[in-house]
Formats: structure tokens, C-alpha cells, sequence
């Protein structure tokens, strides 16, 4: 992924190296445009200057090499050409000496030369380098001999402090400006990638987190909208809750009433009379009833387009072992017993739903299985997670099959059993959004296997 | 033995008063926590079933006066019977839950399970050859499968495993198990003992119980 900070980080960097470039093309051009001409005029005075002066000097020209060497000292480079066309040198020796066709008519036709202008040169490096043809120059005459005099500013002397001073100057500016925006850009993403896990944590249902982001600008602004949202994406939620614990409480307290008088009512009435008849119908319709508002109130949370599993790493056996000791209280009233193999494992998936699953399962396998037979329950995490529910109940028939996991599907056409019909529809459904599968193996008479797949998830 | 009910429900709490009265227990009715933590002053209780949704007070919160300063042990009332109600009840420490609608044979097992659980030291584990006993969750262990089997085959076992290798009599099992000094149970345990010798055999089991004729049994570590 092309992180924002990279992003960030590569376009300074881009930008520094542009204003360099910018900056170099624009002293270029203000160089040769103005500063250049003058450095020209300024040398060309001094030139006549010493020209005059050697002239006043009358003929001496034993004292023309020492005078120019003096001169040299002062910070300049000197050519001298004599009318044999020989070079003599002062200070810093030249880099070139070609004598350019320009530069020779100062010697033949006693012009004055302001360097080259031919081929001009736009950048501003090669005014600095040490050749004649950067020189000006000028002639005069000393015992009726014939010379040209070329100077210019010795760069190197000039120059050298200055260079170092200005790329100290540059470099500290790079430095510093680099240094910042790192620090800016840092300063920039570290709330976003805050923004990023706190959403990340909002997708899975956790509305406790907040951010700390308290900063006055865009940013710190759009962190606090987010708290706000996350309060009342919080807020929904428990009330959701509420509703829902509510509305089974209310359902539930009034059946439970009814049931459990119904279940007097029967016990007090005379063994196989009409009346015990009837009261064990309601309190069979009693317990049907309340099976089905908690299906239908779970079904209608995991019908909403998106369901939001709440996903955690859990230990699966010990969820299964709850499960089951759960019913312990059946299994001896049927003096069932249950073997257990379950190895130990983790599984990363909605605790709460998954529970609904085993109980489903177990209390299945439970309601089928005939008195004092086994039930085999094994968890294996080879190759995917399988859990394994066996038993030696009344099977399913070979026409019923295909159909257990739909909804209000019942094998028992008469609809005398106890049930409603939504238990699997839900296990399959809850199965299903865990990615996994369900598998029924049943032979009529014999028995019911069922194995549920689980995939291995990694915790992201 | 007394048992105090706390709902804030008037028929439920008469229902779950008649159920226990039935099977010879003594219910003290409360309708909310306040009142039954005032009872609680110059009364004692053996255990409380309480309904977690009431008002004033939560039942949470009453199951964490009564377990933690009280030690009372707890059987909690839900009616929504999801994890996320059932987690906060263990955290509250409660030691069981029921779930609306539930039967009287599911109260009353889980009233005994949790009496004879509570207060009783025991040797905890009991080991015989590859056989673990489990007194405090009644789970056996063959090898390193767990068996579930049902509570009176688990306290016959129990009592044989304790002293292994002596010869129990029929009389001592039956009062142990049952607290049958009359031998009204002859039948069961022999019915139990059958079924028990089943399932050692089936799931591998290295112990054997073995009839002592005429006087009772006796478990030995085989091969």
C-alpha cells in the first residue's frame, strides 16, 4: 500500500528539487542579465587603470613584471601577450590560454575585449571558470612595444568562502525544511491511521472506543464528529438491546406462568383424565410458544441485510463443555450418557451465536435419543474445525433430509412433537455466516450424525 | 432446607414457591432485592433463585451481595437465555442459571446439584488406572475422552472408586446414594450398576466393578 506518509514524503523531496532547479535557472538569468555587465565594466576600468598607469611608467619594462605581479596579488588573474605573441602570467595560472580570433584584435587592431560573446553561454558556471576568453582585456604601449593586458577577479580566492558559506546556507535551509515535513507528516497521519482503527472497531460492534484526538484544526474537528457518532451508534445499540431483552422478558414471564400452572393443574388431575389432557396441551403449547418468540426474535436480528458478527478467539471446547453441562439435568433424566473428545481450540467467531448452535444441536440430539444410549460429541481442528454430534436416536428419514433446514420445516407432519420448526433454519443460517458448513447424516431407526465445519480464521 | 425466591413477579414467584414446597423444600418469597436482603438480616437461607430483570436492584447485583458477602449460593432467573446475560451472571457469581420456561425437574435438579456442591469438601479427583472422577463438575475421564454420565451412576461410582479394591456393601452404596436405609432402591442399583459396567467397558475403561455375592461390590484396577 502507498502509505499518505510516503505520499507525503516523496512530494516534498519532489518539490525541494524543483525550487532548486527554479532557483538556479533564475539567478542564471539575473546574472547574465544584469549583474554580469557590470562585473564586465568593473574589470575593464581597473584593466585601463593599470594600462595607464604602465604607460605612465615610460618605457621601464623591467618594472612592468613586478608591477603586475603586485597587482595579481590583489585578487586577479593576469594574461599578458606581448607583440611576440607570448604569454606571460600572474597569479592564479589560467585554466585555457587559446587566444580566440576576438581577443587577438586587442593586440592587432588595438581594440578593447569584454570576453566572449559568441556562443553565448547562458549558464552562469562557465562566467566563473578560469579561460581568456572570460577576461577582458585591454592594450597600451610601453617603449613603443606593443601588449595586451587580460584580466579578470580571481573566482578562486573570491569565491571559495562565499561557495562554502552558500551551500551551508542551502544545505541548512534542506535540512531543516526536510526535517519538518517529516515531522508534519507524521503529525498529519498518526490521527488518520487513529481515525482508521477506530472505524475498523466501530465495523465489529465495539462502540467503546473513543478517540483522543483533541487538536484545533480539520482534523481534530472530524475526530469529534466521529466520537459523536460512535456515542450514538452506542446509544442505538443498547437501546436495540434493551428492546430486545425487554420484549423476551415480557413474553417469556407470562408464559412461563402459564406453563408451569398448567403443569399443577395437570399433576392434580386424575391420571389419564380429560382435564390432565387438557392442561398438558397448554403447557406443551405453553413451551412451543416461547421456543418460537426467541427464535423469531434471534432470526429477526440475523435476517437485517448486513448482521454484524461479533467476533472474538475463543476457546471452543470449553464452550462446548458448558453447553453440554448444561443439560445435565436431561441427560439424566434420560440417563443418557456423553462422550467428549474435544481438542483444545480456538476459534474466531461470534461467541453468542455459536452458543446457540451447540444448544441447538445437543438439545436435539437429546429430544431423539431413547433412554440410557449415547451421545458422541467430538471436536477435531485438523484440517478446518469440525465438531461432530452423534447419537443413537429415531433418525431422520430419507424424505425429510433435504428439507430439515428449512424454515418451519418439521419431520413430524402432525406437529405433535414439541418444536418449531426454525431451530436448524437458525443453526444453518448462524453456520453460514461463519463461512462454515452443516452436514446431517441420519439413517431412519439407527441414528443422527452432524458435523459442522468451521474454517480456521485468522484474527486480522 | 430453606430457599429464598426473589421475583418481582407475583405468580412466578408462587410457582416456583409451589414447586419447591413439592419436593419438601421451605420457600421464603421476596419481590424485590431490598426485601430480601432485609429478610437476609435475622435469616438464613441455603440458596436463592433470583430473576435478573426486576426493579430497583438488579439481579446481578443482588447474586453479588448474597455470593460474595453473604455466601449464598445462587441460581439465576433469564428469561432471554443468550450468553451475554448468562456471562454477567457467572461474573456476578452466581452459580447457576435457569432459563424462562423452565420445568420444575430442571429447578429442582440444579437446586441439588448446587447444594451438594456447596460447602462440601471432598477429595476433589479421584484417579483409578486411566479413569479421572470428578467430584466437583461429575465428569469422568477415560484416557483423554470425558464422559458425562448420569448423577447417580457418577455417586455410585464415586463411592466404589473411594475405596478401591475394599468391598462395599449393597447397604452402604444404597445409603451413600440415596439415603435409603430401607433398601427401597435394591432394583435401581442393580439397574445402575449394570449400565455402569456398560459404558467402563464401552469407552474402554482400565477398572471392573465386581459383585461380591451377597455382600456387594467391589472396583478393581484390571490389566
Amino acid at each position: 500500500m502507498k502509505t499518505l506518509y510516503r505520499q507525503f514524503i516523496q512530494t516534498s523531496l519532489l518539490f525541494l528539487a524543483l525550487s532548486i532547479v527554479l532557483g538556479v535557472i533564475l539567478t542564471n538569468v539575473y546574472y547574465v542579465s544584469f549583474t554580469k555587465q557590470e562585473t564586465i565594466d568593473q574589470n575593464l576600468e581597473r584593466a585601463q587603470e593599470v594600462a595607464v598607469t604602465l604607460e605612465q611608467m615610460h618605457g621601464d619594462t623591467a618594472a612592468l613584471e613586478p608591477f603586475l605581479s603586485s597587482v595579481a596579488n590583489l585578487g586577479y588573474q593576469i594574461a599578458l601577450l606581448d607583440s611576440e605573441q607570448q604569454f606571460t602570467t600572474f597569479g592564479e595560472p589560467f585554466e585555457d590560454l587559446t587566444l580566440t580570433d576576438q581577443a587577438e584584435q586587442v593586440m592587432s587592431d588595438q581594440q578593447i575585449y569584454t570576453g566572449e560573446n559568441a556562443g553565448l553561454s547562458f549558464f552562469m558556471t562557465s562566467h566563473f571558470s578560469s579561460r581568456l576568453d572570460n577576461t577582458v582585456g585591454v592594450p597600451f604601449q610601453v617603449d613603443d612595444q606593443q601588449y595586451a593586458l587580460f584580466l579578470r577577479q580571481d573566482m578562486n580566492l573570491l569565491s571559495s568562502d562565499i561557495h562554502t558559506l552558500l551551500l551551508a546556507f542551502l544545505l541548512s535551509i534542506a535540512v531543516v525544511n526536510l526535517a519538518g515535513m517529516f515531522l508534519m507528516a507524521k503529525q498529519l497521519t498518526r490521527p488518520i491511521s487513529l481515525l482508521q482503527q477506530a472505524t475498523r472497531e466501530v465495523a465489529n460492534d465495539n462502540y467503546s472506543h473513543t478517540l483522543t484526538i483533541s487538536r484545533p484544526d480539520e482534523i481534530g474537528d472530524l475526530a469529534n464528529s466521529f466520537n459523536e457518532m460512535i456515542g450514538r451508534l452506542r446509544q442505538n445499540d443498547e437501546s436495540r438491546k434493551t428492546f430486545i431483552t425487554n420484549v423476551s422478558h415480557d413474553l417469556q414471564s407470562p408464559l412461563m406462568n402459564i406453563k408451569g400452572y398448567a403443569e399443577l393443574l395437570s399433576a392434580k388431575a386424575a391420571a389419564g383424565s380429560d382435564e390432565q389432557e387438557y392442561a398438558e396441551v397448554i403447557e406443551s403449547e405453553a413451551k412451543r410458544l416461547s421456543g418460537l418468540a426467541k427464535q423469531l426474535l434471534l432470526l429477526s436480528s440475523l435476517d437485517q441485510p448486513v448482521y454484524q458478527l461479533k467476533e472474538e478467539t475463543y476457546a471452543l471446547d470449553q464452550q462446548i463443555r458448558k453447553a453440554i453441562r448444561h443439560y445435565r439435568w436431561r441427560l439424566d433424566e434420560k440417563e443418557l450418557d456423553v462422550s467428549l473428545k474435544l481438542m483444545k481450540t480456538d476459534v474466531y467467531a461470534d461467541r453468542e451465536l455459536m452458543n446457540y448452535v451447540w444448544d441447538n444441536l445437543i438439545s436435539n440430539a437429546i429430544k431423539y435419543s431413547p433412554a440410557t444410549s449415547s451421545i458422541r460429541v467430538h471436536l477435531s481442528n485438523e484440517d478446518g474445525i469440525s465438531v461432530v454430534i452423534e447419537d443413537n436416536g429415531t433418525g431422520i428419514s430419507a424424505a425429510d433430509l433435504p428439507h430439515i433446514k428449512e424454515r418451519f420445516y418439521r419431520a413430524d407432519q402432525s406437529r405433535s412433537e414439541e418444536g418449531t420448526g426454525l431451530g436448524l433454519a437458525i443453526v444453518q443460517e448462524i453456520v453460514k455466516l461463519h463461512k462454515g458448513k452443516v452436514e446431517f447424516e441420519s439413517i431412519d431407526g439407527e441414528g443422527t450424525r452432524v458435523k459442522v465445519h468451521l474454517p480456521t480464521y485468522k484474527e486480522e | 432446607m430453606r430457599i429464598l425466591v426473589v421475583d418481582d413477579e407475583l405468580h412466578i414467584r408462587q410457582l416456583i414457591a409451589i414447586q419447591l414446597q413439592q419436593a419438601g423444600y421451605e420457600a421464603v418469597l421476596a419481590k424485590d432485592a431490598q426485601e430480601a436482603l432485609l429478610y437476609l438480616e435475622d435469616e438464613e437461607v441455603s440458596a436463592a433463585i433470583v430473576d435478573v430483570m426486576m426493579p430497583g436492584m438488579t439481579g446481578f447485583e443482588l447474586t453479588e451481595i448474597l455470593s460474595q458477602e453473604l455466601d449464598i449460593p445462587v441460581i439465576l432467573v433469564t428469561a432471554k437465555g443468550q450468553l451475554e446475560d448468562k456471562e454477567e451472571g457467572f461474573l456476578a457469581g452466581s452459580e447457576d442459571y435457569l432459563v424462562k420456561p423452565f420445568e420444575p425437574k430442571e429447578l429442582l435438579f440444579r437446586l441439588n446439584a448446587i447444594l451438594r456442591r456447596y460447602g462440601k469438601s471432598q477429595r476433589n479427583k479421584i484417579q483409578l488406572a486411566n479413569v479421572v472422577l470428578d467430584r466437583t463438575t461429575y465428569d469422568v475421564t477415560i484416557n483423554d475422552e470425558t464422559l458425562i454420565i448420569p448423577m447417580k451412576e457418577f455417586d455410585i461410582l464415586a463411592v466404589l472408586a473411594n475405596s478401591s479394591g475394599q468391598t462395599i456393601p449393597r447397604s452402604v452404596i444404597l445409603r451413600d446414594v440415596w439415603g435409603d436405609e430401607e433398601g427401597k432402591h435394591e432394583f435401581s442399583l442393580n439397574t445402575h450398576i449394570t449400565r455402569l459396567r456398560e459404558r467402563l467397558n464401552q469407552y474402554g475403561a482400565k477398572v471392573e466393578i465386581q459383585t461380591v455375592r451377597g455382600i456387594g461390590y467391589r472396583l478393581e484396577v484390571t490389566g
